[in-house]
């Protein structure tokens, strides 16, 4: 009887004993502590990761700051600004340009890689018009800026066009990017987001090179892309190739695009700036055939550019049309210039701008 | 303002704390002013349809309730169905249905133009719609009673967590919800709240904002692409409007709870169905009830004989491709499907409700559902049929070159993860977790938001219908 009692309560005073057991004990602080401390770990794990990281996927704001720095840094007042893509960064050199012509001052090149004629004006009107105000604007296109099926470009531009860095060059920074700034100042998974969120780069990226120490391109104080300006003759690699078949698959011209650098060129026009659109030439036998039928859609493309600098009342000078660039030592690549490619075609608009 | 927006968590937030200081009436007025606000941000002028919808079948409700004649109880039915499909019909398909009548008329050699006209598509107006007819079939019916108070009607009608991409409520679950006062969440609702919403972003922000770069990229340009990267576009397609919509339901049911509503289950692993037939228990529930009670079943459903319910399958399959929208591939989408579930039929197949996570032998028939699932997408996703020909096309003879597309699908396999732990435990799984684990989770999910959140922001798929 008294076993059984005991048994009882025993059991009765067990009961909320194994009860309280299982709960976990102070369930609040165990999960606030877990919670954070996940954050902490994946923001030292961003920043153990920094040196490993691929370059930036959203790579272009980057080199608008860089390319606003050397525009800063220019002492004296810079006329005329140069803006296209890669292939006239590498194509122009606006120092020769400069000292060879008349009626140049201080020549300076604004580029960013691979894009497209939309983003293109914009950098014109944004970067250059509304902040420098220059006397004379020489833009530079391939049909390689206006192929609307890119959607790298597209994404790419979207990428720049969108970032915070761009907003806060044209003045636009909202108080949510100022405080996206701020974050990014204290916190490496703000900072390098655009990275991070690229998990299987990393890994490859980690396994191959085990660095992420890939350099940015490099320019001049004026601006000029001059990687390229040693390589004797053509030469062209694997990578960049498939990059420019890439870039040209299901070749679509890009009118939309067009029209947006039309109306940017036309109301510098109007504003009284002086606008000179230039074909820049491509190593043809080559760019040609990086896709089917792409000889017809870039012949398009001429035709539209130059219909365009018609309608904007705009100078036009079409180097590719007017010497022939048909020789493997004047090309770095299929669409970018050597040292030689680069001297004879700034030396031609030297000519052409003096002429005028 | 969408759902994934700081504006939208302010709002919510602002609601959330005035809202429990209130009274139940309180409540209701404060919802139904906060609804509005949350619709007019997009655009105020279409809160104008939203009043007539409201204002019309609440008319109606009240009519049917007081009228016996059947003739004119179906008389008014369908003034209310007539005038709703109408608005949905000049909003949303008048392009369609015009430009197919002088395709049609040109065709027979009369010249005829259809007239140019530049509508906007109401955001919502697809759901809100269904909604307002479903209220008034079930009067109709007599399967519930009108509701008197007009402002508790347009609170059916305009809850901001659910107005613009459903789930498509059901009288008979929510407006008792409305009238009746709701009591506080107990702290598991709220836990499971909360969870709901760090699901939903994750799904949205991380999941499907990421895919939609791949798939922009591989039907943008499907000429460009390689078989293998066409492939990788539509399985990154198919984990995409999943993550996204299911991320919206979330998002939505989430909300609603954090206010004492319970929303209707919307989606429940459908990629882990054996069949076609599960896939659509498990895929937009709202949306396939709707289409069985108010469309299936009034046509007769499968009760009278095999040839009639194929028939009816198929037909409710197109309507419901073209309530996503006015154009032939949605047709075509929801044909594909129709032809699915007339297929699944005719070799016997019999569904149940899935409450486990499909055995090993069953994954060749879920592999294979998926696969047939991802063929319809490409016509939902493609913007022209020429389009959809073309990646078909691209995925038959495009070749296994490069392989670029690749990057983000460890997303459809979170995805798939998701649903295992959802399938083997519940909903919010990770509150069955230790609360350490459960911090973790809850951590994680914040980091994935802040990483991927810097990204261009992409609208949620659905807005669009």
């Amino acid at each position: 009887m008294v076993a059984h009692a005991q048994r009882i309560l025993t059991v009765t005073h067990d009961e909320p004993d194994d009860e309280a057991a299982a709960r976990p004990r102070r369930p609040r602080l165990r999960f606030g502590l877990a919670l954070v401390g996940t954050v902490v770990a994946a923001e030292l794990l961003a920043r153990v990761l920094g040196p490993f990281l691929p370059p930036p996927n959203a790579g272009l704001p980057a080199e608008l700051d860089r390319q606003l720095e050397r525009i800063e840094a220019r002492r004296e007042p810079i006329d005329p600004f140069i803006v296209g893509a890669s292939e006239l960064a590498v194509g122009v050199d606006p120092a020769a340009l400069a000292d060879g012509s008349d009626a140049v001052g201080a020549a300076h090149t604004v580029w960013l890689a691979g894009i497209g004629a939309d983003t293109i004006g914009a950098l014109a009107r944004d970067v250059v018009l509304e902040r420098e105000e220059p006397a004379r604007l020489i833009v530079g296109l391939t049909s390689r800026e206006a192929n609307g099926a890119d959607l790298f470009r597209a994404g790419r531009d979207g990428a720049l066009l969108g970032s915070p860095a761009y907003r806060a060059m044209s003045g636009e920074l909202g108080a949510l990017d100022r405080l996206e700034r701020a974050a990014s100042q204290v916190s490496a998974l703000v900072r390098d987001r655009d990275r991070l969120r690229r998990p299987l780069e990393i890994a490859r990226h980690v396994v191959r090179n085990g660095t992420a120490e890939v350099p940015m391109l490099e320019i001049d104080e004026y601006g000029m892309h001059t990687d390229r300006l040693d390589i004797d003759r053509y030469a062209e690699s694997p990578a960049h190739l498939e990059q420019e078949r890439q870039a040209m698959a299901g070749y679509r011209l890009d009118v939309d695009a067009l029209a947006e650098l039309e109306a940017v060129l036309a109301a510098a026009q109007a504003d009284g700036v002086e606008v000179v659109l230039v074909q820049l030439p491509v190593y043809e036998r080559h760019y040609l055939a990086l896709q089917p039928g792409l000889t017809e859609r870039d012949a398009a493309f001429v035709t539209a550019t130059e219909q365009l600098a018609e309608r904007a009342g705009i100078r036009y000078l079409d180097a590719r049309g007017e010497l022939d660039w048909d020789d493997p030592t004047l090309w770095a690549d299929v669409n970018h210039l050597n040292g030689n490619g680069t001297a004879r075609l700034t030396d031609w608009l030297v000519d052409r701008l003096d002429a005028a | 303002m969408t759902f994934n927006s700081i504006q939208y968590f302010v709002l919510l937030g602002v609601v959330v704390a005035l809202y429990w200081q209130l009274r139940h009436r309180a409540q209701n007025t404060l919802l139904l002013l906060a609804s509005y606000v949350f619709y007019g941000a997009w655009d105020w002028r279409f809160l104008s349809l939203i009043w007539a919808s409201t204002l019309l079948d609440h008319t109606v409700g009240r009519r049917l309730e007081v009228t016996d004649g059947e003739r004119a109880r179906k008389a008014l039915l369908w003034v209310s169905v007539t005038v709703n499909l109408s608005l949905l019909g000049v909003f949303k398909y008048f392009g369609f249905f015009s430009d197919g009548l002088e395709s049609l008329l040109n065709g027979l050699g009369v010249g005829w133009a259809a007239p140019t006209v530049d509508i906007v598509l109401p955001v919502g107006i697809s759901f809100y719609t269904f909604q307002t007819i479903s209220y008034t079939f079930d009067v109709y019916r007599r399967a519930i009673p009108a509701t008197r108070n007009l402002a508790d009607f347009a609170l059916y009608v305009a809850l901001f967590p659910q107005l613009v991409a459903g789930p498509i409520e059901r009288a008979a679950h929510f407006l008792p919800q409305i009238t009746a006062a709701r009591p506080r969440p107990t702290r598991e609702q709220l836990h499971s709240a909360l969870g709901l919403l760090a699901l939903g972003l994750f799904k949205k922000v991380v999941v499907a904002d990421t895919l939609a770069i791949t798939v922009d990229q591989a039907f943008g340009n499907p000429a460009g692409q390689s078989s293998l990267n066409l492939l990788f576009g539509v399985y990154a397609f198919a984990f995409q409007i999943y993550a996204d919509f299911s991320a919206y339901s979330d998002l939505a049911r989430g909300s609603a709870r954090l206010l004492g509503f319970d929303l209707l289950e919307n989606f429940r692993q459908p990629y882990l169905s054996p069949n076609i037939q599960v896939f659509w228990r498990t895929w937009h529930i709202s949306l396939s009830n709707w289409l069985r009670d108010y469309l299936y079943v009034p046509l007769g459903g499968n009760r009278a004989g095999a040839v009639r319910t194929s028939v009816n399958l198929a037909l409710v399959m197109v309507l419901g491709g073209l309530w996503h929208g006015a154009s032939w591939n949605f047709v075509i989408w929801g044909a594909i499907h129709g032809a699915l579930l007339m297929a699944h039929r005719a070799f016997g197949g019999r569904a149940a409700t899935p409450t486990e996570v499909p055995a090993l032998r069953d994954l060749p028939r879920v592999v294979l559902t998926f696969h047939a699932v991802c063929f319809a997408w490409i016509f939902f996703r493609a913007d022209t049929f020429g389009g959809a020909v073309d990646y078909l096309q691209g995925l038959a003879t495009g070749g296994l070159g490069q392989v670029n597309l690749v990057e983000h699908l460890w997303l459809g396999v979170a995805m798939i993860a998701i649903d295992v732990l959802q399938r083997r435990r519940r909903e919010v799984f990770f509150l069955d977790w230790a609360p350490h684990w459960r911090g973790v989770a809850f951590g994680a999910a914040a980091v994935g938001v802040l990483v991927f959140s810097g990204a261009p922001a992409v609208e949620f798929v659905y807005f669009q219908f």
